[in-house]
């Protein structure tokens, strides 16, 4: 059952390196083999993305307006229909990992153009240099202002980004002292903004002075640091264990995250070998690996809309995901979402099945979430309850169903002692619905 | 292990599912199902005192590290204003409880429960070898475990210990879309509840008889026995303990409305308020975690924290109103922590970097208000040019297990702990 199929291949490749797929697109990337689909997705570049631009240019991402909460509505309502859209799925996945990665939040950035600029920088530079990408980070205005480096002067400093920067982004706790913090935090003063919320460096305000850092001395500048830091054995371990938790299961073999660490430093800190390296490997189509995951808030939310081909998405969707407890551009502290286990709690569970039952109910083709249910049914040409099941429980949850999960749907189905009709319209509109909803509720849905 | 009704259901027995689906057969499944887990265990030697049966403890967390100095201030230390030269507090605005210390201006309320012997002030608490970053030293927080790696949290290990959820779907609720770690445990689930108005499994509202089918099947697919991965286990449980508090709370929706007007664009007041609600609702609930953040001031400290000390004081005192509406005021008492304090000396964006030792707060009717323990001193710091501890939070923690839990906190803690005796 588990990834024996090239279509359940596929499929669990674009639900990891993607936010999963409608049954069209699931067509087409098996049709290319599983090894045309991996490059595919790491060299978006390549791919025409015109179409998913024309989809998402008439949602006229206005942040100029008025009220500061309607802007940022607006960018994260932009980027996940550019997530539901996007022919390079990749590409955007890499920017949900990098946001959660180098997490900040507009909660005190408060500036909707400055998220949306650093998400772009992320959808540039995501599959590139890390070396590149953290010089760039380091640089960013929204970085800045969210971890005070623009205020960080010389004389007193502010330690904020040197701390993070070691335990977040690059090293992880443990590999470095509060001094390596105090010395860090010289080297990255002057790097401000200016009064247009523009990156510049300020000479004057930078430390000239030596700094001893990681037990190096010399006159450092933030490049410098960064420099020591991407090449400190530390953070080739810290970024590939990270990206393998992303995209495969959370605590990897050590075997593993040696060959992924030596990738990292053989290719000069190289994103897009890592990740091929990862979706290469013998993990990546593992059992463990199947359904080894929780889907995040978003792979739920995207991932729903695609199966049940929904076209028109409210613009609450994104409050729908900040109460599964994923707010994009809000990610609850500079550590992001803890992920895994922690997705799942009463409260978010009731979120995730109460979005299922939107979906499944959205009857009206003139409202936002018209799932069009019995097209999909008649498309597909089932004609028993037996089919009914088997495609809904294929199509959502890669048939990852006990028998007695699949015998309790199909009496919920017929109901008691009778069967389905199904050529009674209502009784279809109904049951059909209701079947929809509830493999969305099913544990198996909950996985990624 | 000692038999309780739990040790006595087999999981076998449970699968067989009734015709008719009623609420209470979800909630006895769920229940069941809590002591059913590997790994579960009686607790330990944890002996639970039932003359503390109505009291009900509601823990704030502060998060961000707060700013403890500026929180209680040391206005007669002259090293006050050299280390704080711009964001030191004057002595003639801090609120003063005795000649040495006196609260943040903001906090009005707080000064007046102090007056009336509601408020207890322990000062200088953190731990040895203090960790300055916020997520390590806020799972040493709520796990009480500085030392070693723990994952379950220290309330979370009393839920499992006094097997409450075994009779009662909600014995714990931790406020807001998260669990707070405090209540974790791997074998006992405490539910996180936002909103009681979105606690509900919605059916399709067209087709209202279909509900009570979708419900059984949905019973019947999450009740099935199975060799389940950890993941398909968690979701399981947190789906049976949720549809068992579910309809609970529901009714306690709809039998209380406070008439008390909490603080609006106030997150904390808003906890506070459901909270209240489920107190008022009487369901056994004992246990609370809240929360607000936005206390990392490393840079422009004052305005913000200002905002949030303003905050603080006016969702606490709202809450307190409610409560003694509902005649509670003598059950419930609020502990706030925060992951640690903030760095004595400001930095060169006025604010303040991270740091250690910090104040805790403890407040409710049953409190012996006061001032515990020594201020740390602004002159003799680590060398990392932060406070030195005076008080360890396990103590803290162990007075409030022992005086409004009800339970012995050293197998929780794991370890004695002198206990800080503040509740009476």
């Amino acid at each position: 059952m588990a990834l024996d199929t090239p279509r359940s291949q596929v499929a669990h490749l674009l639900r990891r390196a993607g936010f999963g797929a409608s049954e069209a697109e699931l067509d087409q990337y098996t049709a290319l083999g599983f090894a045309a689909v991996v490059e595919r997705l790491l060299n978006p570049e390549q791919v025409d993305d015109s179409v998913s631009d024309g989809l998402i240019a008439p949602l006229a991402l206005d942040v100029t307006a008025a009220d500061a909460r309607r802007k940022i509505e607006n960018v994260k309502f932009w980027w996940l229909n550019r997530m539901l859209y996007t022919q390079r799925p990749l590409q955007e996945k890499m920017v949900l990992f990098w946001h959660n990665h180098f997490a900040t939040a507009n909660s005190k950035v408060a500036n909707a153009v400055l998220m949306q600029q650093q998400m772009q920088l992320f959808r540039d530079m995501g599959l590139g240099s890390f070396e590149t990408l953290l010089q760039k980070v380091t640089r960013d205005p929204a970085m800045l202002i969210w971890l005070d480096n623009r205020q960080n002067r010389k004389g007193a400093p502010n330690e904020n980004y040197a701390r993070e920067v070691m335990e977040l982004f690059t090293l992880g706790i443990g590999n470095y002292t509060e001094q390596d913090i105090k010395e860090a935090a010289r080297a990255f003063t002057g790097h401000t903004l200016d009064r247009n919320l523009t990156y510049v460096f300020n000479a004057n305000q930078h430390d000239n002075n030596d700094k001893t850092f990681q037990g190096q001395t010399g006159n450092f500048d933030a490049d410098d640091i960064l420099a020591i830091l991407v090449r400190h054995p530390a953070a080739a371990r810290f970024l590939t264990t990270k990206l393998f938790s992303f995209f495969v299961y959370e605590n990897p073999d050590p075997a593993t995250i040696d060959r992924l660490a030596n990738t990292f430093t053989s290719t000069n800190f190289d994103i897009r070998s890592v990740l091929r390296d990862i979706f290469s490997g013998p993990e990546f189509l593992s059992p463990r690996a199947f359904h080894g995951q929780i889907k995040s808030p978003v792979d739920l939310v995207v991932g729903s809309l695609k199966s049940l081909n929904v076209q028109n998405v409210g613009p609450d969707a994104t409050a729908a995901l900040r109460r599964m407890g994923q707010d994009l551009l809000n990610p609850p502290d500079v550590s992001g979402w803890k992920g895994g286990a922690a997705w799942i709690n009463a409260s978010t569970l009731f979120e995730r099945f109460n979005w299922g039952n939107r979906l499944a109910t959205g009857r009206d083709a003139s409202k936002p979430y018209f799932a069009d249910v019995p097209a999909q049914i008649q498309s597909r040409g089932i004609t028993t309850a037996d089919g009914l099941v088997d495609f809904y429980l294929g199509t959502l949850v890669d048939g990852d169903a006990t028998a007695e999960a699949r015998q309790a749907l199909l009496d919920y189905l017929n109901g008691s002692g009778g069967s389905l009709a199904l050529d009674d319209g209502a009784a279809l509109d109904m049951k059909a619905r209701g079947l929809v909803h509830l493999a969305l509720a099913t544990p198996a849905y909950q996985l990624a | 292990m000692a038999i309780t009704r739990r040790s006595l259901i087999g999981r076998g027995a449970l699968l067989v599912t009734s015709g008719f689906l009623a609420p209470s057969f979800i909630t006895r499944t769920a229940l069941a199902l809590e002591g059913s887990q590997p790994g579960f265990t009686d607790g330990g030697g944890v002996v639970i005192d039932p003359t503390k049966k109505n009291r009900i403890l509601v823990v704030l967390q502060l998060s961000g590290g707060n700013d403890g100095i500026n929180t209680l201030v040391p206005f007669a230390d002259p090293g006050y204003a050299t280390v704080r030269p711009t964001l030191g507090l004057p002595a003639n605005e801090v609120l003063k409880l005795t000649d040495q210390v006196g609260l943040h201006p903001n906090l009005t309320h707080f000064k007046a429960l102090y007056d009336q012997g509601k408020l207890a002030v322990i000062q200088g608490v953190g731990y040895p070898n203090p960790n300055r970053s916020h997520f390590r030293s806020m799972d040493i927080w709520h796990s009480a475990y500085p030392e070693t790696f723990e994952r379950s949290g220290w309330l979370g290990r009393y839920v499992s210990a006094c097997q409450c959820a075994q009779d009662n779907a909600l014995p714990a609720i931790s406020v807001g879309d998260q669990l707070n770690t405090m209540f974790w445990t791997d074998t006992t689930l405490v539910p996180a509840v936002a909103s009681i108005g979105a606690f509900s499994f919605l059916t399709d509202t067209q087709y209202k008889n279909d509900r009570t089918w979708q419900l059984q099947t949905l019973h019947n697919i999450y009740t099935q026995a199975g060799n389940w991965s950890q993941y398909e286990s968690l979701i399981r449980r947190g789906t049976l303990n949720a549809l068992a508090g579910s309809d609970e709370l529901q009714k306690v929706a709809a039998a209380y409305q406070t008439p008390v007007s909490y603080p609006a664009n106030n997150g904390l007041a808003n906890q506070f308020k459901l909270v209240a609600q489920v107190i008022a609702g009487n369901l056994g609930t004992r246990l609370f975690s809240v929360s607000m953040g936005g206390f990392d001031t490393h840079a422009n400290e004052k305005v913000t924290h200002d905002r949030l000390m303003t905050q603080l004081d006016e969702a606490v005192d709202a809450f307190l109103q409610d409560l003694a509406n509902i005649n509670k005021q003598d059950d419930v008492v609020i502990m706030s922590f925060s992951e640690f304090g903030r760095r004595v000396r400001q930095n060169g964006s006025a604010g303040t970097d991270h740091g250690t030792a910090e104040p805790m707060f403890i407040i409710g009717n049953k409190v012996t208000g006061g001032i515990y323990g020594s201020y740390p001193s602004l002159g003799d710091l680590d060398n990392n040019g932060d406070l030195k501890f005076t008080a360890d939070f396990r103590s803290v923690y162990a007075g409030v297990l022992q005086d409004q839990v009800g339970a012995t906190a050293a197998p929780i803690l794991g370890g004695n702990f002198d206990p800080l005796k503040v509740i009476a």
